[in-house]
């Protein structure tokens, strides 16, 4: 074995073998600058092309390429194989998702969730089309920026046990997305979210474990978002409603 | 062409262990933030439990002045101790993050609200202790 070779030891699942997945281990030469799905492509190249993961752009942006790497959510495209000192590195589909196959899971759980929350611009009054574009200044732009640069990896939600325990959970990422419109000084939405929001697998499932805003490759802060959104929430049941000031 | 509808998919879902907690040391704080509350509601109980006593007149509460000293008990209170002391400081890192605290158009950084928090709950633990062990 060169000495630079590293050794992916792959959980693998195909429905059509058994119920249970099982290890496959392949040596892999390691190149300069070499990250985790690097690795894996080359094993799909050269050693198995039966090897099932998703990927896309390979530069932390399109948010498919999440796994478990020695046990931790990784967006694998950022993740450097020279990181790991051993020489076998596990990895696995994310935690908490059903695995369709291999490395590939089925996220549609979030996908249903998140149009309850409403994450776009959502608007009770909208202006003439002659009234222009709705403005924002940067300042009112900072507000939700770092919210805003959710990529979907669903690494919070690998992450989360909260969801790992109970999937009724609404999760992480949903959360912040709601809290990044309801920031939004375009919108005027939040009213709307609350009662799905103050549903009780919603924010206050919630326990602040705080591991889902360690693992976010784009810092968006989930687990401050969803403190933030119970706030919110309670100060909207506590406050007369005249306390809150309408968006124009 | 017939349409083939496929079948419904099965999936592996891998389960939470009893011992999923112990694999990240931030799980590991977590759950000694959570088990903190179970030490910090018997120290409530049982200094609930005192003021009956004191209630209850000199006799009871000579009894118990004189069982508290014992090593047991002391050993109970200090591990209380311990818990408390590592709710009170997690706790000023949560509630910091989960406030949004804003200056101007900025938001005061978290660390800059922990530190302040930690300062004054010392000048206040401080300053308790003091007016009690003066008197
Ligand atoms: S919040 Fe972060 S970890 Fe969660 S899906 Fe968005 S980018 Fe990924
Ligand atoms: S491949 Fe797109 S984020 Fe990793």
């Amino acid at each position: 074995m060169a000495n630079d070779d590293i050794i992916l030891r792959v959980e693998r699942y195909d429905p059509e073998r058994g119920p249970r997945p099982y290890a496959q281990s392949y040596r892999v030469p390691v190149r300069k600058g070499m990250m985790v799905l690097d690795a894996l492509n080359y094993v799909r190249d050269e050693l198995d092309s039966s090897l099932a993961f998703r990927w896309s752009c390979r530069m932390g942006i399109c948010g498919s390429c999440g796994m478990m790497v020695n046990g931790m959510p990784k967006l694998t495209c950022q993740d450097p194989v020279d990181r790991y000192r051993v020489r076998a590195i596990r990895i696995a589909a994310l935690d908490h998702f059903p695995v369709i196959r291999d490395l590939v899971s089925d996220i549609s759980d979030f996908m249903e969730k998140l149009p309850n929350i409403q994450p776009w611009i959502t608007r009770t009054e909208e202006k003439p089309l002659s009234a222009g574009e709705y403005l924002q200044t940067p300042e009112e732009r900072a507000l939700y920026a770092n919210h805003a640069a959710c990529i979907n990896c669903m690494l919070c939600y690998a992450a989360c046990p909260v969801y790992g325990l109970d999937e009724r959970f609404l999760g992480p990422a949903a959360i912040a997305l709601a809290h990044r419109y309801n920031l939004d000084s375009r919108d005027q939405g939040e009213a709307l979210r609350a009662p799905y929001l103050s549903l009780s697998h919603s924010v206050w499932e919630c326990t602040f474990v705080g591991e889902c805003s360690e693992v976010c490759p784009k810092h968006v802060m989930p687990a401050e978002s969803i403190q933030r959104e119970k706030l919110r929430l309670a100060l909207r049941w506590l406050l007369p409603r005249a306390a809150f000031r309408r968006r124009p | 062409m017939t349409l083939r509808v496929l079948p419904r998919r099965r999936v592996y879902r891998r389960r939470m262990t009893l011992t999923w907690w112990v694999k990240n040391p931030r799980y590991v704080n977590y759950i000694l933030r959570e088990a903190s509350s179970a030490f910090l509601t018997v120290f409530a109980v049982l200094y609930i439990v005192q003021f009956a006593l004191l209630a209850a007149g000199a006799g009871p509460y000579g009894r118990y002045l004189a069982f508290i000293k014992s090593p047991a008990w002391v050993a109970l209170n200090v591990i209380i101790l311990i818990f408390a002391l590592i709710h009170t400081v997690s706790w000023m890192f949560l509630a910091t993050a989960a406030t949004p605290v804003r200056i101007g158009a900025h938001e005061a950084p978290s660390w800059a609200l922990t530190i302040s928090g930690l300062v004054i709950w010392l000048a206040i633990s401080v300053g308790v202790g003091y007016v009690i062990l003066r008197g």
